[in-house]
């Protein structure tokens, strides 16, 4: 090998060195705590805004069906139908002999459903932040 | 958890190797994720420097850099070395920005026949350069070139892909560069940047295919 091509590799060798040894920071602590505290805000905007994001569709959920009136029509409607289904499910819970023993009304069974919908949104609002 | 705890938590943390600690951040582990920056963090924003970047828009990207590693953290699969994968991240933002400014048109000019550097009278005045002081005297994209393939890892073909140039108008930049480089670091005719013997791993790099 040429002694130009020997000179020209040990400079090549010599450069990677160079570019691996970082050149050192004074500031190198804030830069990583200045990281780390847009990760933090990051984070907590993005849980306040799928918070939010819920909050307006509940409220226009909640708007919509007031402005319709649905629940004037379901309860016009569920009249015969809540009669109806209560001695179902009576019949049905002494076929299986554990229902007769709660204090089930037509109001609870309602009650029931919101109550398992809320917990589904909120499931799905934690899902979504996780993933 | 109480300050003893938390100093051998970070303590723990510390003994970690790269790859462990990639595994722990994206299982949510964000201390582990701290260790990273605390570790890269310099590496990072010297490699931006270096390729031009002012220090507070290399700060910047750095930052973003950092904050989308640890979103495609999961995409780390340990297969190489850490601090790679995340300078190719910065080395992406970084470029995405040049393309914006529209800066990358200067990279596809073919360099003209080097000609005396005003600049060399400069180095040999002031003796023995070190790298970050030798660079400046590299046009922007000699800089870039001979930056992304010694300190960001890309080989040659690789750094003509992300800039977007032909690879042979790449490799004439990484040649004028080094030759600049090389004259500016020893102006005496010796080569002056060596401190330690060079390790034989070094010269099998695929920067220098």
């Amino acid at each position: 090998m040429s002694e130009n091509g020997q000179e020209l590799r040990d400079f090549d060798a010599q450069l990677i060195q160079l570019f691996d040894a970082p050149p050192a920071f004074a500031d190198a602590d804030l830069f990583a705590s200045t990281v780390m505290q847009r990760l933090d805000r990051g984070w907590q905007v993005r849980s306040l805004v799928i918070g939010g994001a819920g909050l307006i569709g509940g409220v226009i959920a909640v708007s919509q069906i007031m402005a319709t009136n649905l629940i004037g029509k379901v309860e016009s409607l569920s009249v015969g139908a809540h009669q109806h289904l209560v001695a179902n499910l009576i019949r049905s819970a002494e076929a299986h002999l554990v229902l007769p023993s709660l204090p089930f009304g037509g109001e609870g069974l309602w009650m029931s459903a919101g109550l398992a919908g809320l917990v589904l949104v909120f499931a799905l609002t934690r899902a979504i932040e996780e993933y | 958890m109480t300050i003893v705890g938390a100093r051998s938590h970070h303590q723990t943390l510390d003994g970690q190797h790269d790859t462990a600690l990639a595994a722990l951040a994206a299982a949510g582990g964000r201390e582990a994720f701290g260790e990273l920056i605390r570790r890269h963090g310099s590496a990072v924003r010297g490699l931006l420097r270096r390729m031009g970047a002012a220090p507070d828009l290399a700060d910047d990207v750095a930052q973003d850099a950092f904050l989308l590693a640890f979103e495609q953290i999961a995409d780390f699969r340990g297969e190489g070395a850490f601090a790679g994968w995340l300078k190719r991240i910065a080395i992406r933002l970084y470029l995405r920005r040049w393309k914006r400014d529209r800066r990358l048109d200067l990279m596809a000019q073919t360099p003209e026949p080097q000609t005396a550097d005003a600049n060399q009278g400069d180095g040999a005045a002031a003796g023995r350069m070190d790298l970050d002081a030798a660079l400046k005297h590299l046009s922007p994209a000699e800089r870039a070139c001979v930056t992304l393939c010694y300190g960001g890892g890309l080989s040659h073909a690789e750094a003509a892909e992300a800039l977007n140039i032909p690879l042979g108008t790449l490799k004439s930049h990484v040649k004028r560069g080094l030759e600049r480089l090389k004259d500016q670091m020893a102006p005496q005719g010796g080569l002056s940047v060596s401190s330690s013997p060079v390790q034989a791993q070094s010269l099998g790099r695929k920067t220098h295919v």
